[in-house]
C-alpha cells in the first residue's frame, strides 16, 4: 500500500515503513539504543530525502524511547537521578555540538566528517564491547566463578560533588556522568543520533552501572535529546514528516515493547555481544562506503 | 487502463462531432473560447492578424532576442492558448505566416491532479486534432507533447577520492532543471524536429536542464548537467517516449503521460507542438495544477505556517503512541 508523505513529497510503501519501525523499535527496547544510527541510513535507502530522514528519525526515536522507558520503569530499571545528570550534560554538549556543526557546514564536508566520526566511534565502542563481553562469556563457560565485578574505587569516587545514585547502587561524583552526557550531546548534535550506542558502554564501563539499569536510563536521556531535536528541526529546517513518523511509530513502539520483554530473558553478556556486533556491522558498512568506488559519483541537492 | 481508453474515446468523439472548432472541449481549453469571443485590443500599429481575429502572442518560452514582432501581445484573459510570433527571415517562417496554416487544438483528460494520502502516481491523457482551412499538406504531420513541472536550481556535487576515501569534491549549481519533464512524440526527436526549432522551444530533455552563463566553478559543467538528467531519469522524473504519440488519419492524435508518485506540487505546463517538415507550425499550451489536498494540504500548511505547533503536535503524537503501546502491552500481559 503506497502512502504519499506530505513533507518528504515521495510515495512509499506503508508496510515497508511499518516493518522498518518495528525492527528499529525491537533493537531499541533490546539494547537501549535509540537506533538513529540505523534508522537514518535505512530511511534514505527507501527513498526518503536525507534531511527528512534525520529529522523524522529523531521524532520516531523519541516515541520509541518513551515506550521503552515506561517498560523499564515498571520494573524499576531507570535511574532518574543519573538520567537527570546525564541530560544536563547532554544539553550543554549539544549546544557546543551545534556550533561545531555550523562551523563544519561553513567549511563544507559535513557529510565526510559525519561518516568519519561514525566509523571512529562505532569502531572503537563496538570493538571494545565485543572483546570485553566475549571475554566475560568465555570465563563463564570455563566455569570460572563469575567474578562479581569489583567496584573499582577509581577517579569517579575521588572527585568532589558526590551523589548517591540509589537505583544504580553507586555513590560517585556527578562530574563523570555530566561529562559523559556532554560528550554524547556533542556527538549527537554532530552525528544526528540519540547517542545511546556511546552512552550505554560508557555507563557500563566508565561509571560501573549495572547493565540492567543502564538500558532504561539511556532511553530516558535519549527521549529528551530527540524531543528537543524534533522541535529544532520542525521550527528551523521544516523537515519533520509527521505522517512518516506516525507510520514508523506504529511499528516502533510495538517493537520496543517486544524488545524490552525479550531483553529480560537474555543474559547481560549476550546483550552486550549483540549490541557490539550491530555497532561493528554499521561501522564496517560506512567504512566500506567511504573507501569503495561509488556507482554514482554525482549527487543532487536543492540549491540554497 | 480501461478508464483511460474511455477518456480517449470520449475525447475523440467530441472532437469529431464538433468538427474540431474552437468550441471543442471548452473546459480544457478554458480561455481559448473567451479569447475568441473578445477580440483583443490591437496594440502597436497594424498588428499582423493571422486568422479569426486573434492577435499573435508570444509564448513565454520563446527566446526574446530579436524575436518580438511589433504587435505581439498576450491575448487578454491569460496566455493559455498561444500563437507563435510572426518572426521574419528564419527558415520555415513562410509556412507560419500562411493564413491557411494548420492549427492544433488539444485537451487533457484532467487539468488538476490531487495529491491525496494514497496518491501513487497518475496518468494524463492528451488528445486533440489538427485544424485546417485548406486541404491537408502532403506528408504526415508530427506531434510532440511535453509536460514539465516547476523548475528550480539544483546543487550537483561530485565525489572524488581524497586520502583514500570518497568525498564530495567539486560542486556546481545547475540554474534551471524542471522537477519533472516528459516528452512524447510521433518519432525520434532528432528526425521529427530541426535543431533550430528544438533550441527555440526547448523541447528535448537536454535543452530543459541548463546552466545560465559561462561562469562556473568547475572545469566541466556539462558533466554536472548530464548528471542531473541521468539521476532524475533514474528516478522516473525525466521521461522520453519517442513514439508514444499516435496520429489517426493525419488529423487526430492521442498520447498519455504518466506522472510518477514522487512529484512535487506546482503548476505543470503541458505543450502540444504541431510539426511539419521538422518545423513547428503551431503550439498549444495549457496548465495542469498539481496540488496536495485534504490531510496532506493541512499538514504541509501547518508545518510551514506554524512550525512550533507542528513540532509540538509531532512530539505529542510520538509520546501518546509510546504511552499507548506501553499500556496496551501491559494489559495484554495480564
Amino acid at each position: 500500500m503506497l502512502i504519499y508523505l506530505p513533507i518528504a513529497e515521495v510515495s512509499v510503501n506503508a508496510f515497508v515503513l511499518l516493518g522498518l519501525g518495528g525492527l528499529i523499535g525491537l533493537l531499541s527496547g533490546l539494547f537501549g539504543v535509540g537506533g538513529g544510527f540505523l534508522m537514518t541510513p535505512l530511511l534514505m535507502l527507501v527513498g526518503i530525502p536525507p534531511a527528512v530522514a534525520v529529522a523524522t528519525g529523531a521524532n520516531q526515536i523519541c516515541a520509541a524511547s518513551f515506550s521503552g522507558v515506561l517498560a523499564h520503569w515498571r520494573r524499576g530499571a531507570v535511574d532518574f537521578r543519573m538520567g537527570g545528570v546525564l541530560l544536563a550534560g547532554g544539553v550543554a554538549g549539544s549546544f557546543v555540538g551545534v556550533e561545531i556543526f555550523e562551523l563544519l557546514t561553513a567549511l563544507g564536508q559535513v557529510e565526510l566528517m559525519v561518516s568519519l566520526t561514525y566509523v571512529l566511534f562505532l569502531g572503537v565502542v563496538g570493538g571494545l564491547m565485543l572483546i570485553e563481553s566475549l571475554g566475560a562469556m568465555i570465563r563463564a563457560r570455563r566455569g570460572t566463578a563469575p567474578k562479581r565485578r569489583q567496584r573499582r574505587r577509581g577517579w569517579a569516587h575521588k572527585l568532589p560533588l558526590k551523589m548517591r545514585f540509589r537505583a544504580s547502587n553507586l555513590y560517585i561524583s556527578v562530574i563523570p556522568p555530566f561529562l559523559i552526557g556532554a560528550l554524547v550531546g556533542l556527538l549527537s548534535a554532530i552525528m544526528g543520533v540519540g547517542g545511546g550506542f556511546i552512552m550505554v558502554p560508557a555507563m557500563i564501563y566508565m561509571l560501573g552501572m549495572p547493565t540492567a539499569v543502564v538500558v532504561g536510563t539511556s532511553l530516558f536521556q535519549i527521549m529528551f535529546v530527540t524531543g528537543v531535536t524534533t522541535l529544532l528541526h520542525a521550527t528551523q529546517t521544516f523537515t519533520v514528516d509527521i505522517a512518516l513518523a506516525l507510520l514508523l511509530l506504529v511499528g516502533g513502539v510495538t517493537g520496543a515493547q517486544v524488545g524490552a520483554r525479550f531483553g529480560m530473558k537474555l543474559k547481560a553478556e549476550q546483550l552486550r555481544i549483540g549490541l557490539a556486533l550491530m555497532v561493528l556491522a554499521v561501522c564496517l558498512k560506512i567504512a566500506f562506503d567511504l573507501v569503495a568506488t561509488p556507482a554514482e559519483l554525482y549527487s543532487l541537492a536543492a540549491a540554497p | 487502463m480501461r478508464r483511460g481508453r474511455a477518456v480517449i474515446a470520449a475525447g475523440l468523439c467530441a472532437l469529431l462531432a464538433l468538427g474540431a472548432s474552437w468550441a471543442v472541449a471548452p473546459a480544457a481549453l478554458g480561455q481559448g473560447a473567451a479569447d475568441d469571443a473578445t477580440p483583443p485590443a490591437p496594440s502597436g500599429s497594424g498588428a499582423p492578424r493571422t486568422m479569426q481575429g486573434e492577435a499573435p502572442s508570444a509564448p513565454p518560452g520563446a527566446p526574446a532576442g530579436g524575436r518580438e514582432t511589433p504587435g505581439a501581445t498576450v491575448a487578454p484573459g491569460g496566455g493559455e492558448v498561444l500563437v507563435l510570433p510572426e518572426g521574419r527571415g528564419a527558415p520555415g517562417e513562410d509556412a507560419r505566416s500562411d493564413p491557411d496554416r494548420e492549427r492544433v487544438v488539444a485537451a487533457l483528460s484532467h487539468n488538476q491532479v490531487s495529491i491525496t494520502t494514497t496518491y501513487a502516481g497518475s496518468e494524463i491523457f492528451v488528445f486533440g486534432a489538427i485544424k485546417r482551412n485548406a486541404p491537408a499538406r502532403t506528408g504526415e504531420p508530427d506531434v510532440i507533447v511535453t509536460i514539465s513541472g516547476p523548475s528550480a536550481p539544483v546543487t550537483v556535487r561530485r565525489k572524488a577520492r581524497m586520502f583514500g576515501v570518497w568525498a564530495n569534491n567539486a560542486s556546481t549549481v545547475v540554474d534551471a532543471a524542471p522537477s519533472f519533464y516528459a516528452v512524447a512524440s510521433t518519432g525520434p526527436l532528432r528526425d521529427v524536429l530541426s535543431a533550430t526549432e528544438n533550441l527555440r522551444h526547448r523541447i528535448a530533455l537536454d535543452s530543459q536542464v541548463r546552466t545560465i552563463g559561462a561562469a562556473s566553478d568547475v572545469a566541466d559543467p556539462d558533466a554536472f548537467r548530464e548528471a542531473v538528467i541521468r539521476l532524475r531519469r533514474a528516478q522516473g522524473l525525466y521521461v522520453e517516449a519517442p513514439i508514444e504519440v499516435e496520429v489517426i488519419e493525419s488529423t487526430l492524435f492521442t498520447t498519455h503521460v504518466a506522472l510518477p508518485a514522487n512529484i512535487v506540487e506546482g503548476d505543470y505546463v503541458a505543450r502540444v507542438f504541431l510539426v511539419h517538415d521538422r518545423q513547428v507550425i503551431d503550439l498549444h499550451e495549457t496548465v495542469v495544477g498539481v496540488r496536495k489536498v485534504g490531510l496532506e494540504r493541512w499538514l504541509f500548511a501547518l508545518s510551514r505556517e506554524a512550525p512550533l505547533q507542528y513540532g509540538l503536535l509531532a512530539l505529542i503524537v510520538a509520546l501518546a503512541m509510546g504511552w499507548g503501546a506501553s499500556e496496551v502491552f501491559r494489559l495484554m500481559r495480564r
